[in-house]
């Protein structure tokens, strides 16, 4: 390469590369700064780990004008990130599934209480709302549904003891509690549903002597199942539906009963009272019908196949009618503080 | 020592710049030295303390009721915790072992012999080392998992899925990944070795082998570090604790120590007692470090340039060497390479082969898909320019005769890379999110300054231990004589010290740059709301079961990082002078 | 003549050619008597390493033989590794292994041997005795001194009693002093245990001062092969001359009628005034045709300065610099522009600038073949001292090479020396 060439093509490559680091930055600029504009409000920041959470917080901001961040996470990282920061928390509102998590928060004094949003209530979702009104509900999901494949399984067990006859040797999925946030509340509610920690423990000791196979989350499990590993895999309603919605092979059931699982929003307790506005203005926006609009749109093969909370919402095509199951509520103030234990337990005994 | 006399402002001005350099030299020095420590007390020490402080006393960070207890260390004695980290312990030192095992005779025919590719396969050690953990072992589990890829395409080898799946599986892909470390810092060694102590060993009675084992012991402070760090880095691994060994059922240190963070309400104060046995386990590999080498000199360079003369392999040889080091990266590239893409073509819950772009499509038609992996390139950039200047400075000090502060310094950095980075991350919130710090109107955490110090100071003492080899064979005469000659520091340095070490510097740029690219744990906790980096934007499809999309959005950032790794390695060639090409060439 | 001895070393046809084209040695045949201390002279990079390897094994020669005793150790067909050889290396950087203490060090040559630990060691010891440091065996190498370090490694060469000793510019890190008194010592140890030795340097000095026969290579050729005496005397080539040292080199040519050399040969060498040219005696280094252009290199005993009464005076110039050492100076001598005698030996001392007379001897005055090389700058006229001019003396005056032969400044005071 003669040496003018040599030079011409530094000339490019520098200006290739300064072009390159601009444009990342000015990107990274843009995405900062989108919601900058109304500087006289706080803004509100949002932990979620919901599939719709992008969609709702856009329209929210959107809408209303409030600058809102959101912290977009599993609801491990989210927790954890809570905890770690509560002498001094950064966070405005908390929406994740689970009632559990929130009664341990509040319980630690670390929610806002006695807000509740003016709506019209389901009778399922009035069941859930707790009584210092410390959080707040915004759908439900069903832990665990039962998923299967029509042309491997044609006549599906109907009950959860069934689970445990040779027929389904090897043959169930289900997910790591430590792994998987909707997990413990199916454990849970299996728990309560057989009369207790120690019955339930010992249901799950012979699931696992009839060779259950324990993935991480929702979707190890259901790739288990579609990959042929297992045929029954117990996941959370909305991943299974979703699994249903994209693979018409599969049916997704429920077995009696099935444990509610909300998901939830709360208000932090710490958070200045201009952002605590803001963020029961997001928990009124959420359960209006934009939106529900949003959230049902924002996610439609996962987390938006939720069932709606409030009047005169429809649940998306697909779910099977909760009316037909039997549901439970677990009381999140006496099985949020087993969780820990039960779920070591689970580690070191079932997994 | 002062001539120049502060009456006569005209003389003063005159004599000025000798006097300045003679009497403000050593002040600036150890300021500057000063400044340093303090950078490090700031983001290896104080976050790590404040992390690890609450093992025993977990009220401080309101994390308990105690303001001292061992309860929490005493726990981490027992029960499962114990058996995790019991493993980690064991794995940690038999990958540390293989990684040298592999290394030595790789860098041995790489720098000794002629065969052909030495080029590659040093660029294929650095891929190796750029790639994250977990990218290997998801490769691993498609490809042996029942009913996973192997099975598909009809070979039924249970006995395969049962040891992959396993202890063995974990410590192969672990003491891969440790390969690369011990590469570098054996090859390194091997290059400032000259040829004549193998030819004195020879013309001396001693066969080829013999020559080899007699020599070996020359380049032992490489070999050691090279252990030590092989096992700090596996103690502190996750993505492998978190993949393979998760669905092997074998539970290592980190696994649990995530385990007890993530769980609900976490429980930092055993997090950070299992943190402490960690951090504390390099201690041993430093001891026998330190007992093996006491006492000896290696210093084996000499000012003299010498010409490395490759030994002519015959071709059975080279067949033989290359068949070889082909299987290694077979297995070491060729298998993630495999899963990632294997898995990217997968529809969501695609059951069979069903291959599929449109997930490569979706990823780059989204910007909020495509935006992250700019962001966290970015990210990456600045990171790795902060981080090189700092693992520089504390090669440095590393290499300079040892003090008690360069041992402290060398425990430390090696301490902090056994230190998994969910601690780093969750005792950046603890330091740097105090109450006090909100109210004098400092709020750090989760902006992207604190995550990108927080990236910093988790990529620092891997860079740093990289570049020890390196700068260890700098001569102060060097920089001395630029000085000598009129150069400013600066300049002196850029003259007489940079072209040396500018391959190895770039190097150390592009792991960190990849490392930060493709992190986790600190993205999680740290980054800042809306501004997600590529890393938590893939974690938040995958756990959201957009599996395509996600891994889609993998395979770009692997490729985007791959893309930055040519580029900067290209223009280096175009742009670097031809001096600072040359040299070092042979060793990296 | 020495007396006729075995062939120890037998090089025959030996080349060497490395990966990537580099041809490190031509041809090269070369016979080593048994007990002979052969010293390979030659610039860098002129293949003296790369031979010295091909003997001791550590590089194999891409064609030729090398026979050690008798049998071949290196072939087209057939490798002798080093460590089967029997020899034993002195290596320019030491190459002492930094692990092992120098007692271990020196021992380890003894494996061969096949002796006991203590056994070796404690020949190990007493070779250590023998090189004076003896005191030093339990030392680690760093803790010793350059020259204790280079002893440790004679010592480890020596111990094993090889019939082969290999020198790799050994004293060539060391300083001045040392490397004199290292220099004796290698040769009365090697000659005292009667081993064949081949030393490869770069010094001339050292060569003369060590070697039996000398081999001279040149970009991978051996130009010359012969005793210190047949080197100095009648080099091959002007390079041999060159590197065997040489105070300054004229142009010229022969002067009729009929052709001659090798031996005594008139050279004409012309200088800036066409009117005044330098006739010497010389002694040429093959036949010359007459007119032939010749370069005429003078060697540092060539030259004298006059005295009075001494032969007559044939070269005038002037004083650039003088190097005292003791029995009398080295002088360089200007005699044109940019042409210079260098190592003019005299006892008298001479300020710099002074202007001498100079006389020329035949033995010291090489003639070759004018190989273009590059054009030597001419001789000033008044360099040139005929009959006519005033002889034997010595001003203190300026001489000025550019305004012609009458230039001589401020010569009213003239000094005679003794």
């Amino acid at each position: 390469m003669s040496r003018k060439a040599r030079l011409s093509v530094r000339a490019a490559v520098i200006s290739a590369v300064s072009v390159l680091i601009g444009v990342m930055a000015s990107v990274a600029a843009a995405s900062g700064g989108a919601v900058k504009a109304h500087s006289s409000m706080p803004t509100l920041v949002v932990y979620s780990a919901q599939g719709y959470d992008k969609s709702v917080v856009t329209a929210f901001s959107k809408a209303t004008g409030i600058p809102t961040k959101l912290d977009d996470n599993s609801t491990g990282p989210l927790l954890t990130q809570i905890e770690a920061s509560k002498n001094n928390p950064n966070w405005g509102l908390l929406w994740v599934d689970g009632d559990t998590a929130f009664a341990s928060l509040d319980q630690q004094h670390m929610l806002m209480r006695g807000f509740e949003p003016m709506v019209h209530w389901t009778k399922l979702a009035k069941s859930l709302l707790p009584a210092d009104k410390s959080y707040t509900p915004s759908g439900l999901t069903a832990m665990a549904v039962m998923v299967y494949d029509k042309t491997k399984v044609t006549v599906p067990p109907t009950s959860w003891q069934q689970l445990l006859s040779a027929k389904w040797k090897g043959a169930v999925g289900m997910n790591d509690p430590s792994q998987s946030g909707p997990t413990y509340p199916f454990i849970a509610g299996i728990m309560q549903h057989l009369g207790g920690v120690a019955k339930g423990k010992a249901y799950f000791a012979k699931l696992k002597a009839n060779g259950l196979v324990v993935n991480p989350t929702n979707g190890p499990t259901l790739q288990a199942l579609t990959n042929g590993q297992i045929k029954l895999a117990l996941v959370q309603s909305s991943a299974g539906v979703g699994a249903a919605l994209g693979d018409k092979n599969l049916v997704v059931k429920y077995l009696n009963p099935a444990t509610l699982l909300p998901g939830v929003m709360g208000i932090d307790a710490k958070a200045p009272a201009a952002v605590q506005k803001e963020a029961e203005k997001c928990e009124q926006f959420v359960l209006a019908k934009a939106g529900q609009k949003a959230m049902q749109s924002g996610d439609p093969t996962g987390d938006s196949l939720y069932y709606p909370v409030i009047t005169g919402v429809k649940p998306l095509k697909g779910l099977p009618p909760l009316a037909m199951v039997k549901t439970q509520r677990l009381n999140p103030y006496v099985w949020g503080k087993r969780e820990s234990a039960i779920n070591s337990w689970f580690d070191t005994s079932i997994k | 020592m002062s001539f120049a006399s502060p009456a006569d402002p005209g003389s003063a001005a005159l004599k000025g710049p000798r006097s300045r350099v003679l009497t403000t030299r050593p002040g600036i020095g150890s300021l500057l030295q000063a400044a340093f420590w303090i950078v490090l007390f700031l983001i290896i020490l104080l976050p790590c303390l404040a992390f690890l402080v609450l093992a025993v006393s977990p009220r401080l960070f309101l994390q308990g009721n105690s303001y001292f207890t061992l309860h929490y260390l005493a726990a981490a004695f027992t029960g499962q915790t114990a058996v995790a980290i019991g493993n980690s312990l064991w794995v940690s030192a038999v990958t540390a072992l293989i990684g040298v095992g592999v290394a030595f005779p790789v860098a041995w025919i790489t720098s000794r012999t002629d065969i052909p590719g030495r080029g590659l396969i040093t660029a294929g050690m650095w891929l190796v080392l750029l790639l994250p953990s977990w990218l290997p072992s998801l490769g691993w589990i498609r490809l042996v998992q029942l009913d996973g890829v192997m099975y598909r395409i009809g070979l039924n080898l249970p006995f395969v899925t049962h040891s992959i799946l396993g202890p063995f599986g974990v410590v192969l892909v672990l003491g891969i990944r440790n390969v690369p470390f011990s590469y570098l810092a054996i090859s390194t060694a091997l290059a400032g070795m000259g040829q004549e102590f193998e030819d004195a060993a020879r013309v001396h009675g001693a066969t080829r082998m013999q020559s080899i084992r007699v020599v070996a012991p020359i380049i032992a402070p490489a070999i050691w570090s090279a252990i030590a760090i092989g096992f700090a880095e596996s103690v502190s691994d996750f993505g492998v604790a978190a993949t393979l060994a998760y669905t092997s059922n074998f539970s290592l240190g980190t696994y649990q120590l995530y385990a007890a963070i993530n769980n609900f309400p976490p429980s930092f104060p055993t997090a950070a007692s299992m943190a402490w046995l960690l951090v504390a386990s390099v201690g041993v590999p430093l001891a026998l470090q330190a007992r093996a080498l006491r006492g000896r000199s290696y210093a084996v360079l000499s000012g003299r340039s010498r010409q490395v003369i490759r030994r002519h392999l015959d071709l059975r040889a080279r067949a033989a060497a290359l068949s070889l080091i082909g299987l290694f990266f077979l297995i070491a590239l060729g298998v993630p390479a495999f899963g990632a893409i294997s898995g990217s073509l997968m529809a969501d819950y695609g059951g069979s082969f069903a291959l599929s772009t449109a997930n490569y499509t979706a990823v780059l038609h989204s910007s909020v898909l495509i935006n992250p992996l700019l962001r966290s390139a970015l990210y990456g950039v600045i990171t790795a320019s902060i981080t090189v200047v700092l693992g520089y400075i504390a090669a440095r000090r590393l290499t300079q005769t040892r003090t008690r502060s360069t041992k402290v310094l060398d425990f430390l950095l090696l301490a902090a890379v056994a230190i998994p980075s969910v601690i780093f991350a969750a005792g950046y919130i603890m330091a740097y999110n105090l109450p006090f710090l909100s109210h004098i109107g400092i709020n750090l955490y989760q902006t992207v300054g604190l995550l990108i110090i927080a990236y910093s100071a988790s990529s620092l003492p891997t860079n740093a231990r990289i570049l020890v080899g390196n700068v260890s064979q700098l001569q102060a005469s060097l920089q001395d004589a630029a000085r000598v000659h009129g150069a400013k520091p600066l300049r002196a340095w850029l003259r007489g010290v940079a072209p040396l070490i500018s391959r190895p510097l770039l190097y150390a740029w592009l792991l960190t740059f990849t490392g930060v690219f493709l992190e986790l744990p600190i993205s999680q906790l740290l980054y800042a709301p809306s501004q997600p980096p590529v890393s938590v934007a893939i974690e938040d499809n995958l756990s959201n079961y957009h599996f395509g999309i996600g891994t889609a959005q993998s395979v770009f950032a692997v490729l985007l990082a791959l893309l930055v790794v040519v580029c900067v390695t290209g223009a280096y060639r175009l742009l670097a002078p031809r001096g600072w090409r040359r040299i070092g060439a042979a060793s990296a | 003549m020495e007396p006729p001895v075995p062939d120890r070393i037998e090089i025959d046809s030996v080349n060497k050619q490395y990966q990537g084209g580099v041809q490190a040695l031509h041809d090269i045949s070369l016979k080593v008597g048994a007990g002979r201390f052969l010293v390979l002279l030659g610039p860098s990079g002129s293949g003296k390493s790369t031979l010295l390897r091909c003997l001791g094994g550590i590089e194999r020669p891409t064609a030729g033989t090398i026979s050690i005793d008798g049998s071949v150790v290196a072939s087209e067909r057939s490798y002798v590794p080093p460590e089967q050889r029997d020899l034993a290396m002195v290596f320019q950087d030491f190459a002492l292994w930094p692990h092992m203490t120098v007692a271990e060090n020196v021992a380890f040559a003894l494996r061969r041997r096949r002796t006991s630990k203590s056994e070796a060691l404690s020949h190990a010891r007493a070779m250590l005795e023998r090189v004076g440091l003896h005191i030093h065996t339990a030392r680690y190498p760093h803790e010793l001194s350059g020259g204790e370090q280079q002893r440790v490694a004679l010592a480890r060469a020596l111990v094993a009693k090889p019939g082969l000793m290999l020198f790799d510019e050994p004293l060539s890190s060391l300083d001045a002093n040392l490397r004199e008194r290292l220099r004796v010592e290698i040769g009365t140890l090697v000659r005292e245990q009667g081993a064949t030795a081949v030393y490869i340097t770069h010094d001339q000095g050292e060569a003369f001062a060590l070697g039996d026969e000398i081999g001279v290579l040149q970009s991978g050729r051996l130009i010359q092969h012969g005793t210190p005496e047949e080197i100095y005397r009648t080099p091959a080539t002007p390079f041999v001359a060159r590197f065997t040292g040489v105070a300054g080199t004229l142009q010229g040519y022969v002067q009729g009628p009929g052709p001659a050399g090798p031996g005594p040969v008139t050279v004409v060498v012309p200088s800036t005034d066409p009117d005044r040219s330098l006739e010497l005696a010389g002694n040429a280094m093959s036949e010359l045709r007459p007119g032939e252009p010749v370069r005429v290199m003078l060697r540092p005993t060539a030259t004298r300065i006059c005295r009075s009464g001494s032969r007559p005076a044939r070269l005038r110039g002037r004083i650039l610099d003088g190097a005292f050492h003791g029995r009398g100076y080295d002088y360089a001598v200007e005699i044109g522009e940019g042409v210079q005698l260098m190592g003019v030996f005299d006892r008298r001392r001479f300020d710099r600038g002074s202007v001498v007379d100079m006389f020329v001897h035949q033995g010291g005055t090489l003639v070759f073949p004018d190989d273009g090389e590059r054009e030597a700058p001419s001789l000033a006229a008044d360099a040139v001292v005929t009959a006519a001019d005033p002889s034997a003396l010595v001003w203190s005056g300026r001489l000025d090479h550019r305004n012609g032969h009458d230039a001589v400044v401020g010569a009213g005071e003239l000094r005679e020396e003794q």
